[in-house]
């Protein structure tokens, strides 16, 4: 199958004024193949967000590529002007942000949000438009005129999410990313989003590339997954598989975590990852986990491991050689 | 332990009891005559014992945050009574109310807007201690300092403003601001939603241990009832303005009655097959 | 609607008292309007009584009050002593070229301070941006009276356009359309140095509403979805960034009487401003009251206006957001 997108060894840098640069990204490797559903998952400071902006070009100032390359279709994002990024995002490509109230304009309905895209895009004139966008609106849920000429403020924050998602999903693109669509709702508008998500991305047949920091989420709707720390993706494969059996020390910590909370063990005491994700300004030599590690190998505080393939799984981690 | 949290609650001497609170809001349009009361509370009853990690469940809208802030003593409820050492909140005069309001502290989801980002780490810990007119000056920082500590937050980073912090360890500012003022209740309301797993993890370990030291009762309101299982002692359900169930953690998750129970548990992901690896963790 | 009908109360309230507290300032003043008349040892003392009698000068306070309220409530304003005539007709006539000038100017203003304002917000960084800061604080800096000097003394040099005055001698000669381009040559100085002086204050409110707006993650969004940067500036940053411009546009119209007082007296031009400060001098009492009264309306009238459009623009006001 031919591939979407593709990543390949991408360096992005945050220029702070007065703290120099912070590596966000730093070798990021991935491809995703059309109608695949994968699945980033991490803590914050790893990266995951800054993927997310980086790939439709919305890098917010003072960042910056500085290496790498991002193709979509055959098609190089990497340095396109802003008129070109202009006319993918919303029609090829969309991003779901992490707050949903935020992302809507708060004096405009929200049919005329969701209405603007399509007019951005798509031929046809306004009564096409609003079709489209009536239409859509109820997939997601909303059905009517009184959703239509709602304003955000009105709505609850699962109908909100909604919105976004239209508002994603109208154009038809071949791909969306969603950047933590769920953290701010409540668990049963959660599973409720991540139903209608799952429904639309089957029905519409959209490439999906879900961020969490919980792995329970993307369990919901990801085929693969990538595991992201510091800056770089240190395990990647079949997500059922990465999760039965995960090989990366951070991987099998975060999973285990999970697993006892499952199993609802309340002792007085949880299981934590000792320690905290590290400073991206200030990285250790050597393999950025290995301060946190309970598998410390002597060469993980000297060097940074490569990348070890096995069919269809990749991990980096001196352990599997790299 | 949340296994066996149902002794930990039952026949305890109760250090909270709700009965009956109410509370709505009443919503006057600008221009129009049109008023339209919200009911946030319904005639609230809870228990809550001595010593007890009680978890307090429900969807958004429930009145779990009403509820928190009428018992923190900042908002106060329409009818109904709070007990709390032999005394109704809901009467008290304000001089009173300020004697007892440092028994009860309240975190906030969202401690980087609870947090006034002019004051250094060390003032913000100090400030209630200020405020009490506590001591010398000597004293109150050596409090806060301590405080600080048990926390997890090195004295080096006194001078530090919010805003130079992480999410996870401004809320843990948070909480030894509120410790500062030895608290015998603490009320959480969705203080550790959001936040890396891991860290989730790790401020729970340091709740556990403030439990332990200082005979701590803790109110954890959420809507993660997957955290919820793993370390409450008992759950109550909020439903539309009143408590619907109530039960140990255990029997909660193992047969849930109402039905917006049992729809919240059956809300929480989960993984299957996924084994925890005994580890030096 | 009870909203309504207390701002109105609430604004009577406001006219009575500035009218009670004018009575009581010029009573407190020393002097009348004889005051000069009585240093001229030629006037005798029964001349100067009776005409004290005549003009109702001899009378208490609050005796003097209740007469001009009564007129007010006929529709009078009290009477002029130095012009020897109803005031009402003079206000009315000074009051309509003061709102010739100011109107003009208002409108020129404002039409000029929305796009420039949202262009400066847009291209904040870098040298135009710099240029702009620039360019606005010099021109706040400038007085109102220099550069209205400046203008003048343009004017006589360059004979270009008259210095001063609101129309020409032969003006009830001239055809319609040249009494048009007379008028407009002899506004066209005032409302240029109003419009330079009030400009740049505007610009700057504009931009900087725009700024934080601009700021916001829907901004973010809406580029993100790709549409047109010309509709996120207008169509979506610009109304959300309208509340403080809405404020500010009430109190431009509250000052329609009162901000041009120092360009008409430097000017000539038969507005409000030099037949007050003449009043004052002559202690031409029901002129003064009037006046004050008069722009005491305009202010109140201004402010009432914000608030109708605030809750017009605003969806969140208008649907009572909970």
């Amino acid at each position: 199958m031919e591939a979407l997108l593709q990543v390949r060894d991408l360096h992005v840098q945050y220029n702070l004024e007065k703290a120099g640069h912070v590596s966000a990204l730093r070798g990021v490797d991935f491809e995703m193949t059309a109608g695949q559903s994968v699945g980033v998952l991490g803590e914050s400071g790893c990266g995951k967000s800054t993927l997310a902006t980086t790939i439709p070009g919305l890098l917010p100032a003072g960042a910056s590529i500085t290496r790498g390359s991002v193709r979509l279709r055959e098609r190089e994002l990497v340095g396109l002007e802003e008129m070109e990024l202009r006319s993918i995002r919303g029609a090829e490509v969309e991003l779901i942000h992490q707050e949903p109230a935020l992302a809507l304009n708060p004096v405009l309905r929200i049919g005329a949000q969701i209405a603007d895209i399509v007019r951005a895009h798509m031929p046809g004139d306004r009564g096409s438009a609003i079709r489209q966008t009536q239409e859509m609106l109820q997939r997601v849920g909303l059905p009517g005129e009184r959703f239509f000429r709602a304003y955000p403020h009105q709505l609850s924050g699962g109908q909100r999410q909604r919105v976004v998602i239209a508002q994603a999903l109208v154009c038809r693109p071949q791909l969306v990313l969603a950047d933590e669509p769920t953290s701010s709702l409540d668990s049963t508008t959660q599973s409720e989003i991540l139903s209608l998500l799952q429904t639309l991305r089957q029905e519409m047949r959209v490439s999906l590339l879900l961020i969490s920091h919980d792995p329970a989420v993307l369990a919901t709707l990801c085929d693969r997954v990538l595991v992201m720390y510091a800056g770089k993706i240190v395990e990647q494969g079949p997500l059922s598989e990465v999760y039965r059996r995960p090989r990366h020390p951070y991987t099998q910590a975060l999973l285990s975590l999970v697993a006892s909370r499952q199993s609802g063990n309340g002792n007085v005491r949880l299981p934590a990852i000792p320690g905290h994700p590290p400073n991206l300004s200030q990285l250790p030599s050597g393999c950025s986990f290995e301060p946190r590690c309970a598998e410390r190998l002597g060469a993980c505080a000297v060097r940074e491991p490569e990348e070890v393939e096995e069919g269809e799984r990749r991990v980096r981690c001196f352990k599997y050689g790299g | 332990m949340a296994a066996d949290g149902a002794q930990v609650c039952v026949g305890v001497e109760p250090l909270l009891r709700v009965e009956r609170l109410s509370k709505s809001y009443v919503h006057r349009h600008p221009l129009l005559l049109r008023q339209h009361p919200v009911t946030a509370l319904n005639g609230v009853d809870l228990v809550v014992g001595h010593g007890c990690f009680l978890a307090l469940v429900g969807e958004s809208g429930s009145g779990k945050s009403t509820l928190a802030r009428c018992l923190a003593c900042l908002e106060r409820p329409w009818s109904g009574s709070v007990w709390f050492h032999g005394k109704d909140l809901v009467k008290l005069g304000e001089a009173e109310l300020r004697r007892t309001r440092p028994k009860i502290q309240l975190i906030f989801q969202d401690a980087a807007t609870a947090l006034n980002p002019r004051f250094s780490a060390l003032d913000l810990v100090e400030e209630p201690l200020r405020i009490q007119h506590y001591g010398s000056a000597r004293a109150r920082r050596q409090k806060a300092l301590e405080a600080m500590a048990q926390v997890g937050l090195p004295p080096d980073c006194a001078q530090r403003f919010p805003h130079q912090f992480s999410g996870g360890q401004r809320q843990r500012l948070a909480i030894a601001r509120a410790l500062v003022q030895e608290p015998e209740l603490l009320v959480l309301d969705e203080a550790l939603s959001g936040l890396d797993l891991s860290l989730q993890a790790q401020i729970m370990n340091i709740l556990f241990e403030l439990r332990q030291q200082h005979a701590l009762t803790y109110l954890y309101i959420s809507h993660d009832l997957g955290l919820v299982r793993q370390v409450a002692d008992e759950v109550a359900v909020m439903d539309g303005g009143r408590v619907v169930e109530r039960a140990s953690a255990a029997e909660l998750f193992r047969s849930p009655q109402q039905p917006v129970t049992q729809a919240l548990v059956r809300a929480v992901p989960e993984i299957a097959g996924i084994r925890p690896v005994a580890g030096s963790w | 609607m009870r909203y309504l009908v207390r701002r109105l109360l609430h604004a009577v309230l406001v006219l009575w008292g500035v009218s009670v507290l004018s009575f009581l300032f010029s009573e407190m003043a020393p002097g009348d309007y004889l005051a000069e008349m009585r240093m001229m040892p030629q006037i005798s003392k029964e001349t100067i009584a009776a005409q004290r009698a005549q003009y109702g000068l001899d009378r208490p306070l609050p005796i003097k009050y209740a007469r001009w309220l009564k007129s007010v409530a006929r529709g009078d304003l009290g009477y002029s002593f130095a012009y020897n005539m109803p005031a009402r007709k003079l206000l009315g006539v000074r009051a309509r070229n003061t709102l010739m000038l100011t109107c003009t100017a208002v409108l020129l203003s404002w039409l000029f301070a929305i796009p420039l304002g949202v262009w400066a917000a847009h291209h904040q960084r870098g040298w135009a941006g710099r240029v702009f800061g620039a360019g606005t604080s010099v021109l706040l800096a400038i007085p109102d009276l220099l550069l209205a000097l400046v203008f003048l003394m343009v004017a006589v040099r360059t004979r270009l356009l008259p210095p001063g005055g609101m129309v020409s001698v032969n003006f009830a000669e001239l055809t319609p359309l040249g009494k048009l381009q007379d008028l407009t040559a002899h506004m066209l100085l005032p409302v240029v140095v109003i419009v330079l002086g009030t400009l740049p204050m505007l610009v700057r409110h504009v931009r900087a509403a725009m700024l934080e707006v601009l700021d916001a993650a829907f901004i973010r969004a809406a580029r993100g979805h790709g549409l047109p940067e010309r509709w996120v500036l207008f169509r979506y940053a610009l109304p959300a960034a309208a509340n403080p411009l809405i404020s500010l546009f009430g109190f431009s119209v509250a000052t329609l009487l009162s901000a041009s007082l120092l360009v008409e007296v430097i000017m000539s031009w038969p507005g409000l401003g030099p037949m007050l400060l003449e009043a004052i001098f002559a202690r031409d009492l029901y002129l003064v009251i009037g006046a004050v009264v008069l722009s005491t309306l305009f202010l109140v009238a201004g402010n009432l206006v914000a608030d109708l459009l605030l809750y017009a623009a605003d969806p969140r006001i208008r649907t009572g957001e909970p």
